[in-house]
């Protein structure tokens, strides 16, 4: 295993950017999970670190060797194709031993035969070796894929999506062990996908690529929790963030642009429940109940708002509700939608506060330490 | 039109039945939908039986008899299997089919390597391949006869294109590829892959265009050699293809007729008499019907079961 290094890697395709001036590092041993919409440059990331493309510029070092001048053969990569990418005529013990027929391996018959069943044992494929690759199942093909990627225990895996073509249940299941094997074999895995639970359970850092830019690395609940913009906090997590333009919050001409709450920080309570600091103001359009969380679908100003919470909070809910925001969830990004500094916390400030309060609570405190709260309440 | 009768069939416990499984049968002015179906596949039926199977079924008939199709009026004997056992001791018959061998083997081998090869070069991405794509295909596109014919004018020694470029190499121009007995049945055989060497690359091109890209870079990345690519995973995946086209050019070179009339008529002497051309002499130059017929059966026979076994290997080749 080794740190793959990325240092100012740009590619475009006939002028149009792919990625640019890419520069971080996955450390040995780390489970790293590129995530980014589609067209975001993830896989052509993988694939200028395979080798399969050349970058217009910049550098790559895989496990401290300059890699730029090396064929892919050389490079010490494993990938795994999102389509899996098997030798259709082979059958799975060929396709598993593939690669470690290459010339040059110099191993003998009886050791690869040693080591494609070792790792057969480890996926559990170990009774389908004699099949042919088109006869398994897409789980076990996906399977035999990663297999082939780890009998060549190589530097660096490079996996494109690969439980993406898997139904649900099976995805989740793959996602389990393949967690399970890189802790066990202390792998370093460079990981793509467009899948934001794949990337907050699998990773041990997350870098979140759009538009062929790297906007933030960091680990999965930092990146959640303290995106740097608000492509970022768009991007990241299941429900989708809401957002407030500054005007609709009735803020005063200043440096916010937009203020984002997660989902999981806006406080549905059936209008029953109002007393006079919480007037019923939003709509409900929409509850899914979802088993353990229920999702709220409101509509507040001409804004569709999303909101995640426990069963039991949301009772019996009518056409209106009240809607309270937890202050510690507010995150405040600027017109350019660069996120502010968090106001530092302070003993006035209250922990929730009905929405329609929010922009008089964020207009009062501005960039200043909140003595807001005295007015508010 | 049995299915018209069933409604009003006074089986009645069979239509309630019916009825019962089907609530709503389908109808078109009293019309059910077999019955529809069958109105519409009848004329198809009835064209198919008598321009293919009766006439089949007749000259079967025929190779069993004394019949000449010249003289009407005469008495057309059964004479069971003596047409064919004269045809099998007729070293002319075996002479001609040792020709259709020949060409066959030859021109499928030739085609194959050439547009197989052809089809790789096609394969990669350059800027002209449309326009050669399209020059290439050209010859396919013409008539068997017209080729056959103004190839006689390019192998003239006089004044032929073909002997004048061959000339710096062979020493002399005067050679004649079709008047030379040696040389003639290699004649045919150039002659043919000219012709549908295209035919055979565009198949192999689709099948070459049929494998998915990943397959190779997956292979670039496990260290696989070029050769090693070639043959793990471009060779399979095509063969079903190439097999196909070889399956083709098989059953219309054994038939192969026009072309060869044209360019050599089956001479010099009869050394590119192939089957079909020996056939044709039989049955309207000599008239002798019958005969004639005994060896279309023979032919057509040897033909069909090549083909069936072939076509059973390669559908085990395509499930592979």
């Amino acid at each position: 295993m080794a740190e793959v290094a990325l240092d100012g890697i740009a590619k475009a395709f006939k002028r149009t950017p792919a990625v640019r001036d890419l520069t971080f590092t996955v450390h040995d041993g780390e489970f790293f999970v590129l995530l980014g919409p589609t067209g975001a440059g993830k896989t052509t990331t993988l694939r200028l670190i395979a080798g399969l493309e050349r970058p217009d510029a910049g550098g790559l070092s895989i496990g401290g060797r300059d890699a730029l001048a090396l064929a892919p053969a050389q490079r010490d990569v494993a990938f795994v194709f999102q389509q899996y990418s098997l030798y259709p005529h082979l059958s799975v013990f060929d396709n598993l031993a593939f690669p470690l027929r290459a010339p040059g391996k110099g191993l003998t018959e009886p050791d690869i035969r040693r080591r494609v069943e070792a790792v057969a044992v480890k996926l559990r494929i170990d009774h389908k070796l004699g099949n042919r690759a088109t006869q398994l199942s897409g789980g076990e093909m996906q399977r035999v894929s990663i297999g082939r990627a780890l009998v060549r225990a190589p530097a660096c895996f490079l996996m494109d999506e690969p439980l993406s073509s898997l139904d649900a249940k099976l995805r989740e299941e793959l996602r389990v062990e393949l967690k399970h094997l890189q802790a066990e074999l202390g792998a370093t895995i460079l990981y793509v996908t467009h899948d934001q639970v794949e990337a907050m359970t699998l990773a041990d850092r997350v870098g979140v690529l759009i538009e062929g830019r790297l906007q933030q690395v960091g680990p999965p609940n930092e990146v959640y929790e303290r995106p740097v913009n608000l492509q970022v906090a768009q991007q990241v997590g299941a429900l989708p963030i809401n957002l407030f333009p500054a005007a609709q919050l009735r803020l005063p001409e200043a440096e916010i642009g937009t203020v984002g709450v997660r989902p999981e920080h806006i406080v549905v309570r059936p209008a029953a429940t109002a007393t006079r600091d919480a007037r019923p103001t939003a709509r409900v359009l929409r509850v899914e109940r979802l088993g353990p969380e229920d999702v709220i679908t409101l509509e507040w100003n001409g804004l569709t708002l999303y909101a995640a919470q426990a069963p039991e909070l949301t009772g019996a809910l009518g056409e209106s509700a009240t809607v309270r925001v937890e202050t510690e969830g507010v995150m405040r990004f600027d017109r350019e939608g660069r996120r502010l500094p968090d106001a530092s916390p302070s003993a006035g400030v209250p922990a929730d506060v009905e929405l329609d309060a929010l922009g008089e609570m964020l207009g009062a405190g501005g960039a200043q330490p909140p003595a807001l709260a005295a007015g508010v309440r | 039109m049995s299915t018209l009768s069933d409604t009003t069939t006074p089986a009645a416990a069979e239509t309630a039945e019916r009825a019962r499984r089907a609530p709503a049968p389908r109808t078109y002015r009293g019309l059910s939908d077999r019955a529809l179906a069958w109105i519409f596949v009848t004329p198809v039926v009835v064209l198919l039986l008598a321009i293919n199977i009766f006439p089949l079924v007749w000259n079967i008939w025929l190779s069993f008899t004394t019949y000449r199709a010249n003289r009407p009026g005469m008495e057309v004997r059964n004479i069971g299997t003596a047409n064919y056992e004269r045809l099998l001791s007729q070293e002319d018959v075996w002479l001609s089919l040792q020709h259709t061998a020949h060409f066959v083997t030859w021109s499928l081998a030739l085609q194959v390597l050439l547009g197989f090869g052809l089809a790789w070069l096609l394969n990669k991405n350059f800027r002209s391949n449309g326009i050669w794509t399209t020059m290439i295909v050209l010859p396919m596109m013409l008539s068997p006869a017209v080729v056959g014919t103004f190839w006689t004018y390019l192998f003239q020694p006089q004044i032929g294109i073909f002997n004048a470029i061959l000339a710096p190499f062979v020493g002399s121009t005067q050679f004649s590829m079709i008047a030379d007995a040696q040389l003639a049945p290699w004649a045919i055989v150039l002659v043919d892959t000219w012709m549908w060497t295209p035919f055979v690359m565009l198949i192999c091109l689709a099948g070459l265009r049929s494998v998915p890209r990943d397959l190779y870079e997956a292979a670039e990345v496990d260290g696989a050699s070029s050769w090693r690519q070639f043959y793990t995973i471009t060779l399979p995946m095509v063969l079903p293809f190439l097999m196909l086209a070889v399956l083709f050019r098989g059953i219309e070179n054994f038939k192969m007729f026009d072309m060869v009339v044209e360019l050599t008529s089956g001479g010099p002497g009869s050394v590119t008499e192939l089957a079909n051309i020996y056939l044709k002499r039989e049955a309207f130059e000599k008239w002798r019907t019958g005969y004639a017929a005994a060896l279309a059966v023979i032919l057509f026979v040897t033909v069909f079961g090549f083909a069936n076994i072939y076509v059973k290997v390669w559908t085990k080749v395509k499930q592979r």
